[in-house]
């Protein structure tokens, strides 16, 4: 069985020392900050974006838009994740607009990397992943922004909330809208996909 | 209220199984009158939770983390000292308690104690309530009862706060506040009204209107760029909830947040040029594109110049060894050429005036999909793309050095690519931002360091460079 999806997430008081000695200047802890969310962030944007090439830009301008905000960061304001992703949309939200016009035609998951170690899983895992995010272009940005938050990045119901400046009510019902809808759409492509095979030769 | 309740329900359920803490049999035995319907999105979620996004491909992981690191020792990190709102109280323990009155009165009458318990259960209260006011103030929205106390306590905050740079810090964070509220406010789907849109330019000019940089500390620059990014990106976003009364202070809203960003991000192009003096930076207002006048430019001294009819408007010649892609443009005659056998510069002057700068709009050169204007000063052109190129930013620079132009491509809180032209020898410099670092690098070079139309536009400004030695 897989661990679960937020297993290698730091304590609170780990991650609070983490943040404490990066907002310092420690160059060891801004490493470890960068190691921890590094695949969070490019989840998010690989969801976001639907291309690994672009994924990757994005991440990468992500953590040096940190380097130059940490300095400001406390932890009153909101938990660190949630100052994270908040910083991470934002990104996503202005590179989308640079780039939206081309980012409209980007091909999904072109040059997704596979990774697990079962060749039969990586291909289960590879077309579901696929599916998901072909489906999923279909929700409205705001379940869609939640849906990834919650299940691509691992953040709680109150994480999500803070990084969108949204209420936790308000993320429950857009969670329960997206869910609910991913479903019926999983379902109608499902349908689709069996269609098209009856009709092959 | 039932579809409230099986939202909370699902919620709670999505989290347990997706943490591990419950599995999505324990879960529908909790929930039995919900089970059909908790089902089949309980499986869905967890599956989600489980779904096998990829990992990032490592040598770019590892790539991109030592970028990071080198970024990280290029520019240290700069903590900010928390702000007290007064200075720190003497310590209470070395205070000596005595009573304020001195009066002996023997034991209070029955109607005395309570007076006095009434009295002190009054104080208690005001203080209690006056405490829960202003800590709970600080999230309060414009519209909640506690924001008057909010911004009460910002102004004395602000009145107590010593220091140039902190003062400085302390309005960009008011001015971030005002932008928070705006968000909040449209994440409620409230309407945004027109004090609230008052108040976020009323916090934001004065600061991009004090923004020198050789006074803003680089890290404060770098907060008004993104404060004003991030501004244009939400006003935008939050039109349609403006109060219809209030579409005048949006529009002006938004001119405040693009200039000031223009502004911001020519700040930071000084403060990030490498040795550069304490010069002065002077911003290039270039016509809008479509508008094919030439004018004059503010002169880097302040000096006004004369306004200059179109046709006065002329290409220098190509330097030697500088190769000119102006073909497309006039070229008049020049009214003296100097000697290619005395290539020495000209002997100068005591007081030498400030060079004439103009700026022509090209409309046949479209070059990278970007607008392009013909920058001239004195003797000397380059061309350069036109107001409204995003992530473009020109500027001139006025140091020791003499005059130089700036092209810069901006992307994500710094320039990855820039061309750096002396004006007085014609000598155009090109750096990139590479593994963290700014380096002047070849022309052959470019290409393989920045993406292609970052590439053409750098190119073509270095081939346009013209300058009459």
């Amino acid at each position: 069985m897989r661990p679960s999806f937020r297993s290698d997430l730091p304590t609170d008081g780990q991650e609070r020392d983490i943040v404490q000695r990066a907002r310092s200047g420690d160059q060891q802890a801004l490493a470890e900050l960068y190691d921890l969310y590094f695949p969070r962030i490019y989840r998010y944007m690989l969801a976001r974006t639907g291309n690994p090439a672009e994924a990757e830009d994005v991440t990468e301008e992500v953590f040096i838009r940190v380097l130059g905000a940490i300095g400001g960061f406390q932890w009153r304001q909101a938990p660190f994740a949630a100052w994270l992703f908040r910083i991470a949309r934002n990104q996503f939200v202005s590179y989308a607009r640079k780039n939206g016009a081309r980012r409209q035609d980007t091909p999904l998951a072109a040059g997704v990397p596979d990774r697990a170690p079962d060749p039969l899983i990586r291909v289960e895992d590879r077309l579901f992943f696929e599916q998901i995010l072909d489906v999923a272009r279909a929700l409205p940005q705001a379940q869609r922004e939640v849906l990834w938050l919650r299940f691509a990045v691992g953040l709680s119901v109150s994480d999500t909330a803070r990084a969108l400046g949204k209420r936790e009510g308000n993320v429950k019902v857009l969670q329960h809208k997206a869910i609910a809808r991913l479903q019926k759409l999983l379902a109608q492509s499902e349908l689709e996909r069996a269609a098209d095979r009856i009709a092959q030769p | 209220m039932m579809k409230q309740r099986f939202e909370e329900v699902l919620a709670e359920c999505l989290e347990a199984v997706t943490t591990g803490q419950r599995t999505i049999e324990e879960c529908l035995a909790l929930y039995p009158q919900w089970r059909d319907r908790l089902e089949p999105l309980l499986r869905l979620g967890h599956r989600l939770g489980q779904a096998p996004f990829p990992e990032p491909d490592s040598a770019f992981r590892e790539k991109a983390r030592e970028r990071f690191l080198a970024a990280a020792q290029a520019r240290p990190v700069a903590p900010r000292q928390p702000r007290r709102f007064l200075p720190a109280l003497p310590v209470l323990s070395r205070w000596r308690w005595r009573p304020v009155f001195n009066v002996q009165i023997g034991r209070p009458a029955g109607w005395r104690r309570v007076a006095a318990t009434m009295a002190v259960a009054f104080i208690i209260g005001f203080v209690g309530f006056s405490s829960f006011a202003v800590a709970t103030a600080g999230n309060s929205l414009p519209g909640d009862w506690r924001y008057p106390v909010k911004r009460l306590t910002e102004r004395a905050r602000l009145t107590f706060t010593f220091g140039e740079d902190a003062r400085r810090e302390y309005r960009i964070h008011l001015a971030e506040e005002r932008l928070h509220e705006v968000q909040e406010l449209a994440s409620q789907e409230h309407q945004i009204s027109e004090s609230v849109l008052r108040q976020l330019v009323e916090t934001t000019e004065p600061l991009v209107n004090a923004l020198e940089p050789d006074s803003v500390p680089p890290d404060q620059i770098q907060r008004i760029t993104d404060l004003t990014a991030e501004q244009k990106d939400t006003l935008d976003r939050v039109a349609p909830l403006v109060d219809q009364k209030a579409v005048g202070t949006l529009e002006e809203a938004k001119v405040v947040s693009s200039e000031g960003h223009d502004k911001a991000m020519e700040a930071l192009a000084l403060a990030g040029s490498q040795g550069q003096s304490a010069g002065e930076i002077q911003s290039l207002t270039t016509p809008e594109a479509g508008t094919p006048t030439a004018g004059p430019v503010a002169s880097p001294t302040g000096v006004p110049t004369p306004a200059l009819s179109p046709s006065a408007v002329a290409t220098p010649t190509p330097a030697q060894g500088a190769s000119t892609s102006a073909s497309d443009t006039p070229t008049p005659e020049p009214t003296s050429l100097p000697s290619e056998s005395t290539p020495e510069a000209p002997s100068p002057t005591a007081t030498p005036a400030a060079p004439e700068q103009r700026v022509t709009f090209l409309p046949d050169d479209t070059t990278a999909g970007l607008k392009w204007n013909l920058l001239t000063i004195g003797d000397f052109s380059l061309r350069v793309p036109a107001d409204g190129s995003a992530d473009w930013a020109i500027s001139t620079l006025t140091g020791d050095a003499g005059e130089r132009i700036l092209v810069g491509h901006y992307q994500s809180g710094g320039f990855d690519a820039r061309i750096m032209v002396q004006v007085s020898t014609g000598e155009a410099f090109i750096q990139a931002l590479v593994e963290g670092t700014v380096r002047q690098v070849s022309p052959e070079e470019v290409r393989s360091l920045v993406s292609g139309p970052v590439a053409d536009v750098i190119l073509h400004v270095l081939e346009s460079v013209n300058a009459s030695p």
